[in-house]
């Protein structure tokens, strides 16, 4: 049997590293496999991943050992280009791949470098376009698309090039929730119309494991578990490695024989199963009520337009409240990230007005308002401007004129608030994503904000890492701090912020309590939120008087177990 | 502010890149061929006239705003050195030195020098506004219909011609040191401008090679990025306190400084970045024969354009034998000094 993918023994160390990206990596994949890999951040997936098209070792230097095969090439042996017009790869940031002026260019410029007759180039160009979503789209600049349509002109460029093995390196992690299912749901179904193998290296398991084959899991370099979908689910949970979808959890804990991903199969399995009973009126959980504080942010009417055509807002109206924990959602390209660029300032309205902390944003700088009001921004790397840890935290604190031992005191705290204790003399380069993102969050920490601005603090970031962030957010709201988060992750977002605001196209559509937008599903799907399945199974489970706001595992696996003792104690009501 | 394209359907915007590039090139050779006000300034505003109707007088004025400053300055200083030696003198700066004398011929001149300096800067911005970089990349590149022998023909006649006539009409003279019979010297230029035409095609025929053309084209689509990655960065050190909206220009310099350090490495990771993405779109499977989507041709506007310039060019040359190329001077001098 001839292999697509063929890895033996394979281990690669980067230059200057003194551990193994990947160890030991034995893996062979077959012609038309659709395999998905997954695993912790710093697994070493994208080293895997880099491997197949010859960027290790021909580009990373290092040292590889072992063989990797290719449809029987050795990539040691053969060139990049070669390997290139085999193995079609998609990173895991757009922006970085793009580097055409058009659309139409950028889809054109793989069946260019191959060498395809014009005419069609152009047939291809046309057919990338169609399945990308992109038609109308080609005359526009690619770093100019929203992130969603940025993927999908990622991806439309490899398929242009129509190679043997596609290779997607967490093709999904600047998405919304219902554009993750569109990209992958086309990724799939394009690889299996051609009849091509198809890797994918993704977190995102609820989403992705309907539509592979098989799961490779991997961690610290190595390959930890390899089995078909219903196998690698069987074998249960790796602690922090591979955690499987909530109801994949609830079924093994009910001892459930089906294996479900969704409520609709989780259900009838769970009902022929057990007889079940409704909660009785106390036993449903009661969300505590908090008294709202003073507003801090007051918004009126505020509009935004970078163009002067198009509106980022319309007519925003919000008031944030002291100590609040407010979640902002929205598709990507709804104006999230530009109205909370008013709120320090860094955009100032055109119309309308912006009251932060009783002081009117036109009359004071960002500067200023920075003193009060912290803001992370999205990419961790753009607010980096140092070389060592302990001198980035103290950047905050000597804007405010702090004296030294005060910078110290309030860098170590912060330091240990994110999980970072004895971190200071590290070395800016030598973190990883995920420690990147949190110190980008110490070093707002440093100036002790009253209100916290957070811009998509879990991009590209494992299931891990982003409960991290979210139990860093929630210490710092029980400790006052008035916090606003913009996030896709959005059953996080319902299970840690009580408030929710939605916008959609420049306006808010909701602003509320958490619970009521969880259990709408007609609001979360125009707005590109996936309703959660284990809230999809409480909407299931509402005849037997379960509340429809249920998220967490934990809170389920409660519930499920009181419906079922009911049933043996003849609790009824 | 980034001079980048701007779309459009004007005139300028329907020619080939090629053709836009030739103008670029015709235009500075007559702007050097003369040192008049008003032959220059005339072409000037034919230029200017064409690239509003293009890209909008607003557009021009913002890209050649601190170029008038400039400019005008270097003319000034011009002015010293501009003063032939049977000018017309009119008054010193410094009469107490009797230092720095301004003349007529002299004023008359660093008009004409700014317009020179000015139409080459317009030239190439106008092309820069109404061309894709896409396609000016692929008119430096490639060249697809050239391969036809009906074009290469025309081409070699073409500049056959223009240095045929511009060898006779500039050195007459020199050429009968050669030889004094008039055949054999006509004879010599002619065949010394065939040859110099087909050299010149065969260069330009093999353009630029396919990797130059790329790293051009990843440079023009770079510099919006990396504007906008400046703008991130500095946006992140306000929201860390640090005042970056000063009045005072050296202070905002020196805010700016501070962001130079990750504004280094954001563009040293793009770099990186920009390798890794070719490579993986199989930028080295066989660059030699690589293929173009864009494919370039020449249309009517172009015969017209193209037609027009030889025109400029021929009149141009035409002027100059007759002895009009210091027009100007020579109005001035007949009215106001005889």
């Amino acid at each position: 049997m001839e292999y697509d993918i063929e890895f033996i023994d394979v281990s690669f160390t980067y230059e200057g590293a003194e551990t193994p990206a990947i160890e030991n990596i034995t893996l062979r994949v077959q012609p038309g496999e659709v395999v998905l890999l997954t695993g912790p951040s710093g697994a070493g997936k994208t080293t895997l991943c880099s491997c197949l098209n010859g960027l290790v070792p021909h580009f990373h230097n290092g040292v590889l050992k072992g063989q990797v095969l290719v449809k029987g090439r050795d990539t040691k042996k053969t060139r990049v280009g070669i390997l290139s017009s085999l193995v079609g790869l998609v990173f895991q940031d757009p922006e970085s791949q793009l580097i055409s002026p058009t659309v139409a260019d950028e889809i054109a410029f793989g069946p260019e470098n191959l060498a395809v007759p014009r005419d069609e180039i152009i047939k291809r160009v046309e057919e990338g376009l169609k399945i990308a979503r992109l038609k109308g789209f080609e005359e526009r600049e690619p770093h100019n698309l929203s992130g969603g349509e940025q993927q999908a002109c990622a991806i439309a460029a490899i398929f242009a090039m129509y190679p043997e093995i596609y290779v997607m390196d967490e093709p999904t992690s600047n998405l919304d929730p219902l554009g993750t299912q569109h990209i992958l749901s086309i990724i799939v179904k394009v690889a299996k119309e051609r009849g091509k193998t198809l890797l994918i290296a993704e977190h995102k398991l609820e989403e992705v494991l309907p539509l592979v084959d098989r799961v490779v899991v991997m961690d610290r370099g190595r390959i930890m578990r390899d089995d078909v979908v219903k196998g690698a689910l069987s074998k249960g949970d790796i602690e922090h490695v591979f955690v499987r979808p909530p109801l994949v959890r609830l079924a093994e804990k009910f001892q459930l024989d089906a294996c479900p991903l969704m409520a609709e199969e989780f259900y009838p399995a769970f009902t022929q199963k057990y007889k079940l009973n409704s909660l009785t009126v106390d036993e449903r959980p009661i969300a505590e009520k908090k008294d709202k504080g003073e507003p801090v942010i007051e918004i009126r009417g505020l509009c935004h337009s970078y163009d002067g055509v198009n509106a980022a807002l319309n007519g925003v109206d919000l008031t944030i409240h002291r100590a609040e924990l407010v979640s902002i959602l929205g598709r990507n390209g709804s104006g999230k990230t530009t109205l909370v660029k008013h709120f320090n300032g860094l955009l100032k309205p055109a119309e309308g007005s912006v009251t932060v902390l009783g002081q009117d944003t036109t009359e004071t700088t960002t500067a200023q308002l920075a003193k009060k009001v912290g803001f992370c921004f999205q990419n961790p790397n753009h607010q980096m401007i140092t070389f060592v840890v302990k001198d980035e935290l103290a950047l905050g604190p000597k804007s405010l004129g702090l004296d030294k031992e005060e910078i110290e005191r309030r860098s170590l705290e912060a330091l240990e608030f994110v999980g970072m204790a004895g971190q200071m003399e590290t070395d800016m380069m030598a973190l990883g994503k995920g420690q990147k993102q949190r110190l980008a969050l110490a070093s707002v920490l440093t100036m002790k904000p009253e209100i916290l601005i957070i811009d998509e603090p879990t991009t590209g970031q494992d299931p891990q890492m982003t409960e991290d962030i979210f139990e860093i957010i929630r210490r710092l709201n029980e400790e006052g701090t008035t916090v606003l988060v913009i996030t896709h992750k959005f059953d996080y977002a319902a299970a840690y912020t009580e408030r929710a605001v939605i916008l959609a196209g420049g306006k808010i559509v909701y602003d509320g309590p958490m619970g009521p937008a969880l259990m709408d599903e007609e609001l979360l799907g125009e707005n590109s939120l996936a309703q959660p399945q284990v809230t999809k199974l409480a909407a299931k489970l509402a005849a037997h008087n379960v509340p429809g706001d249920i998220v967490t595992v934990d809170q389920m696996s409660d519930v499920l177990s009181k419906l079922i003792a009911g049933g043996q104690d003849g609790h009824y009501i | 502010m980034a001079i980048t394209y701007k779309r459009g359907d004007s005139f300028l915007h329907s020619l080939d890149a090629r053709t836009k590039l030739i103008m670029f090139f015709a235009l500075t050779f007559i702007a050097l061929l003369f040192l008049d006000p008003l032959i220059i300034g005339s072409l000037f505003f034919g230029l200017y006239a064409l690239a509003a109707n293009a890209v909008g007088r607003k557009t021009i004025a913002q890209s050649s705003k601190p170029l008038i400053v400039i400019f005008t300055v270097f003319s000034l200083y011009n002015l010293y050195w501009l003063r032939p030696k049977e000018a017309i003198h009119l008054f010193y700066v410094f009469p107490w030195w009797n230092f720095f004398p301004i003349t007529v011929e002299g004023l008359i001149r660093s008009v004409a020098l700014f317009f020179r300096f000015f139409i080459v800067v317009l030239a190439i911005h106008t092309v820069l506004y109404t061309t894709a970089s896409a396609d000016l990349v692929l008119g430096l590149t490639k060249r697809e219909s050239a391969q036809q022998f009906k074009n290469i023909l025309i081409y070699v006649a073409i500049v056959t011609a223009l240095l045929f006539s511009t060898i006779n009409l500039s050195w007459g003279e020199r050429l009968q040191n050669i030889s004094s019979n008039a055949v054999v010297a006509l004879g010599i230029s002619l065949v010394a401008s065939l040859a110099v035409a087909a050299g010149s095609y065969w260069l330009l025929s093999k353009g630029l090679p396919p990797e130059i053309g790329i790293t051009i084209s990843l440079g023009f689509s770079t510099v919006g990025i990396l504007t906008e990655q400046t703008q991130k960065i500095m946006d992140a050190q306000k929201a860390r306190g640090y005042e970056m909206e000063y009045k005072n220009p050296l202070l905002r310099m020196k805010a700016f400084a501070s962001s130079l350090i990750p504004i280094f490495f954001a563009t040293i990771d793009r770099a990186e970045n920009i390798a890794i993405a070719i490579l993986s779109r199989a930028f080295d499977f066989d660059i030699r024969n690589r293929t173009y989507r864009r494919a370039l041709s020449f249309q009517r506007n172009d015969y017209v354009m193209l037609t027009i310039l030889l025109l400029l060019l021929f009149a141009g040359l035409g002027i100059n034998y007759l002895g009009w190329g210091r027009i100007t001077e020579i109005i001035v001098r007949s009215l106001f000094f005889n």
